[in-house]
């Protein structure tokens, strides 16, 4: 199944491009049929609970693992068949850290410069680059063993950064790391969009991604359940396949949440009556389920005030990319 | 950069920082250079000359000199090398005669030097690639554009840099030595050539190991076992040292000498680069043509070793029981080879298919030079057999010519207890070996077959299971020769019966050299089945000798000639093919 992009990407070339992607290790189907493309200077984020299927899916992108079927390109080029073309293209960042010992900063980026066949003035002229957007400048020399976590961080990034990759695999690249620390990785990657490199970024910090990502593909179980911009799987209409589990949340009523000064739970029975739906009481805050329009709202807002009831609030709740994540997947595992 | 790496890199620059792209703004290279503290002109100079190494040398050499365990060895090695030459020299005093001490002290400095040569220095180059694994660092290696070879050649020079390292602290002392006299200029050669070769081939084995050790608790299962036989090579040093310091080496015998020594150091050299080779394979991408180097490794090591067993037996006027040994062995290598080499997956990537050659007979040359177990087993068979018709053909030209050969010239007159072989002899034992050999060959590749066919997994046959199948056979055949020797010789003093008829040397020991009839026979009960198999085998490799190329990625295409384009004409060609070029700049000209 495959999934068109917000954005008019109709003349450029997939910067990524997965095409019935299957995985499996023994019985258990890792990556199951995943299909999607991302274009030039966009920023995908790979959302999913552990184990379902997204490092491996960015293992056979990076040339680290081959699909039983179907095929992974990075700008036209299969990962299986052209390994080295795609590896000149790539910057992989995965979630574990490997250090070496007895090597500093500066060294361990400077290796990766030589592998990557830099030489020379390019090699220093890419390896200042580097430090300098990473700001590892002030800890070039020291041993990299001895690094914070996310000084780490942005070594790993120097690293996939290093031979100015068009696409970038990050893996978990905010995990673990302080709230500053995320914000300038926020902006690393922002800056890195905004300079025309693809980004396929997995995290679990959803608002992170919510903010960064101009389209997000949430996986479970191996199997996409839905790709779209932000906004359109925040509004349930995303493209959605039926691979696993159709989930149809168009048709759900809106989320209003209303805040009342007193008499909560007389409000609360009200309502419950009124719509033959469960409210939620918190406080002084009300939150139910109201499917109808702008205007079928202003009237139940309306006889709330002509009841007698003192409302302060009225509006519709802003679902994030997690109350999504929650509704779209079910927690399962394999 | 290459024109190939600028291509692969995109165009803009990372905001707030100067452009990333491999022609860059490199103006003010210089400064930054000089602006560095610790960069000196001799850093820079070396950082130049670095360029042109291996980035995984030049990662591995930082390391090493860094780490304790080479500061710890450096520091022992230089004190008991002054302890050992305190030693050696007490027993000097004036006028005693200092001749008897030079082969005494270079007998204990290349002892000495077996510590880091044989023991520390495979052992670190293993645990440079085991520990790779073990921290997940090699997965970030094998995804840059280098080569897996260059890879483990990177590791290799590294160990060898040690070596030399290592060597050239000696090298004092070893000089030393010969001022002392008592070692003539030949042993200190032998000695050192020695010590490189010896370490070269283990550091190749502890590569290897590392890079089948794929899970920690195999990583330490393998490190015991290198260990033990690091040990065992060590002793095996020091016996190898005591014997370059005390062996007489008449001048006169030198060329034999040589001649007898060449045999192993071959084989050593041909099997550390096969093992080069092997873990090059190991490591490299599914997709990649991982087979054809270890097949030509394989092809020129059996090709050495035939032609040294060819110059060895004429020094040695063609003694038939070398003879015999000689090309048994040579078989049962390719028998344990053969069936480690079937144990390849038989589909072909579309990547390695691209790169056949066009023609038919091109193709069916070069695919037995591809992988597959099929194209593995036509392969070494036919190897097996063409060298056994060169070997076959050599004999009986030599005893049917009566080709002059002086052999007192060559062997220093030690040949006087030989006798020579005649053509019937030759061509028959050739013919057993071969029958033999096709025998149990069959048989492995047959339940290979069956296992994959069973199986139906993604690697039908792995590779410990042929070299299992191929311990099997030898077990079965060459055991009573190889574990109980006095059994075995008493058995062929005292009688030959059916029981041995899948003892490969004895039966044609007995059926060759004294003319048994039943040994003949029983040679026979083996050819037969051998046929059925052999064409059972062939039928079932055939269907693989008929493999298509397949077409080149539009995609490939189009960078290719972008690539082209670029070369010929720079970085601001026009979106012309290259024949649109041609034809303009050769207006009227017939290609």
């Amino acid at each position: 199944m495959n999934f068109s992009p917000s954005k008019n990407h109709s003349t450029s070339r997939p910067a990524i491009e997965f095409d019935q992607l299957v995985r499996t290790f023994g019985k258990t189907v890792a990556v199951n049929k995943v299909s999607f493309k991302v274009y030039p200077g966009e920023v995908f984020g790979f959302i999913g609970p552990n184990g379902a299927g997204k490092t491996t899916s960015m293992k056979i992108l990076s040339t680290l693992d081959t699909p039983d079927s179907g095929s992974a390109k990075v700008d036209g080029f299969c990962s299986v068949n052209d390994p080295e073309r795609v590896r000149r293209r790539l910057g992989y960042m995965p979630d574990g850290f490997g250090a070496y010992s007895n090597v500093t900063c500066e060294e361990y980026l400077d290796f990766f410069a030589r592998s990557y066949g830099l030489r020379g003035k390019d090699r220093i002229s890419s390896l200042r680059n580097v430090m300098g957007f990473t700001q590892l400048d002030q800890i070039a020399q020291k041993p990299i063993t001895g690094l914070s976590k996310g000084m780490k961080q942005r070594l790993c990034l120097g690293r996939a950064l290093i031979h100015n990759p068009k696409v970038l695999v990050l893996d978990e690249p905010a995990a673990g790391l302080d709230p500053r620390a995320r914000i300038e990785l926020r902006e690393m990657i922002t800056a890195l969009a905004d300079d025309g490199k693809s980004l396929l970024i997995s995290s679990h910090i959803l608002t992170e991604l919510a903010e960064m990502c101009d389209r997000v593909a949430i996986i479970e179980q191996g199997g996409l359940l839905a790709v779209g911009s932000v906004e359109e799987i925040l509004s349930g209409e995303q493209h959605q396949t039926t691979e696993i589990g159709s989930v149809d949340v168009s048709t759900e009523a809106g989320q209003l949440v209303m805040q009342v000064v007193r008499d909560g739970a007389a409000v609360k029975l009200w309502l419950e009556e009124k719509l033959a739906a469960p409210v939620r009481l918190s406080g002084n805050n009300l939150q139910f389920a109201f499917a109808g329009s702008l205007e079928e709202q202003s009237v139940l807002l309306r006889e709330l005030i002509e009841n007698g009831f003192a409302v302060i609030s009225f509006a519709n709740k802003q679902r994030s990319l997690e109350d999504a994540f929650l509704h779209v997947t079910k927690g399962r595992v394999q | 950069m290459s024109s190939e790496d600028n291509d692969s890199t995109s165009t803009g620059p990372i905001p707030g920082t100067v452009s990333m792209s491999g022609t860059a703004d490199v103006s003010n290279v210089g400064e930054f250079l000089v602006a560095r503290e610790a960069t000196t002109k001799f850093d820079s100079w070396l950082d130049r000359i670095s360029d042109f190494c291996s980035s995984i040398l030049v990662k591995e050499t930082r390391q090493a000199i860094k780490s304790r365990q080479f500061f710890l060895t450096f520091m022992v090695l230089l004190s008991v090398v002054i302890v050992w030459t305190f030693f050696a020299l007490s027993p000097a005093r004036d006028g005693y005669e200092v001749d008897s001490l030079g082969a005494f002290m270079l007998c204990g400095f290349l002892w000495i030097l077996g510590l880091p040569l044989v023991l520390i220095i495979p052992y670190t180059t293993y645990r440079s690639l085991a520990q790779e694994y073990e921290d997940g660092t090699i997965d970030m290696v094998l995804i840059t554009t280098m080569k897996p070879y260059q890879i483990i050649a990177g590791k290799l020079g590294s160990a060898m840099l040690q070596v030399l390292i290592y060597m050239a602290v000696l090298a004092p002392c070893i000089s030393f030595c010969y001022l002392l006299r008592g070692v003539d200029i030949s042993q200190i050669y032998y000695s050192i050539g020695g010590g490189l070769i010896v370490s070269f081939g283990l550091c190749c084995l502890a590569i290897a190991l590392a890079s089948a050790a794929d899970s920690t608790r195999l990583v330490q299962v393998i490190a015991v076992f290198l260990i033990l036989g690091l040990l065992f090579c060590g002793w095996m040093w020091c016996l190898l040292a005591w014997g370059i310091c005390f062996a007489p080496m008449p001048a006169n015998q030198r060329p034999l000498i040589n001649l007898m020594l060449a045999g192993p150091f071959l084989a050593w050299i041909s099997t550390a680069i096969i093992l080069f080779f092997a873990a090059s394979a190991k490591i490299a991408f599914s997709s990649s043509n991982r087979s054809t180097m270890i097949r030509v490794g394989v092809t020129v090591q059996v090709v050495v070793f035939f032609g040294w067993l060819l110059a060895a037996m004429a020094a040695f006027g063609f003694n038939k029981h070398a003879f015999m040994s000689g090309s048994c062995f040579a078989m049962q290598y390719l028998l344990l080879a053969g069936s480690m080499m079937i144990a390849c997956h038989p589909g072909m990537s579309p990547r390695v298919r691209r790169s056949l050659p066009t023609t038919a007979f091109q193709r069916s040359l070069y695919s037995l030079y591809m992988p597959g177990p099929g194209r593995a087993f036509l392969f070494v068979v036919g190897l097996a057999f063409g060298l056994s018709s060169i070997m076959a053909i050599v004999a009986v030209a030599y005893s049917l010519f009566d080709i002059p050969f002086d052999v007192a010239n060559v062997s220093g007159g030690m040949n006087a207890t030989f006798t020579g072989i005649d053509a019937q002899f030759s061509v028959c034992s050739i013919v057993a070996n071969f029958v033999y050999f096709l025998f149990f060959f069959c048989i492995v590749f047959l339940i290979s077959r069956v296992y994959a066919w069973r199986s139906q997994t993604r690697n039908p046959f792995v590779i410990e299971m042929g070299i299992c199948a191929a311990l099997l056979v030898f077990l079965a055949t060459m055991g009573s020769y190889a574990i109980a020797p006095n059994v075995f010789w008493d058995s062929m003093r005292n009688g030959f019966d059916i029981s041995q008829i899948f003892n490969w040397y004895r039966v044609q020991y007995t059926a060759v050299d004294r003319n048994i009839g039943d040994a003949s026979i029983y040679l026979m009960l083996i050819g037969v089945p051998t046929l059925v198999m052999l064409f059972i085998c062939l039928r079932l490799s055939a269907s693989e000798l008929t493999i298509a190329a397949t077409t080149v990625p539009e995609r490939v295409r189009e960078e290719d000639d972008e690539l082209k384009r670029e070369r010929l004409w720079g970085h601001d060609a026009d979106e012309e093919t290259i024949d649109e070029i041609f034809a303009a700049v050769r207006p009227g000209q017939d290609s």
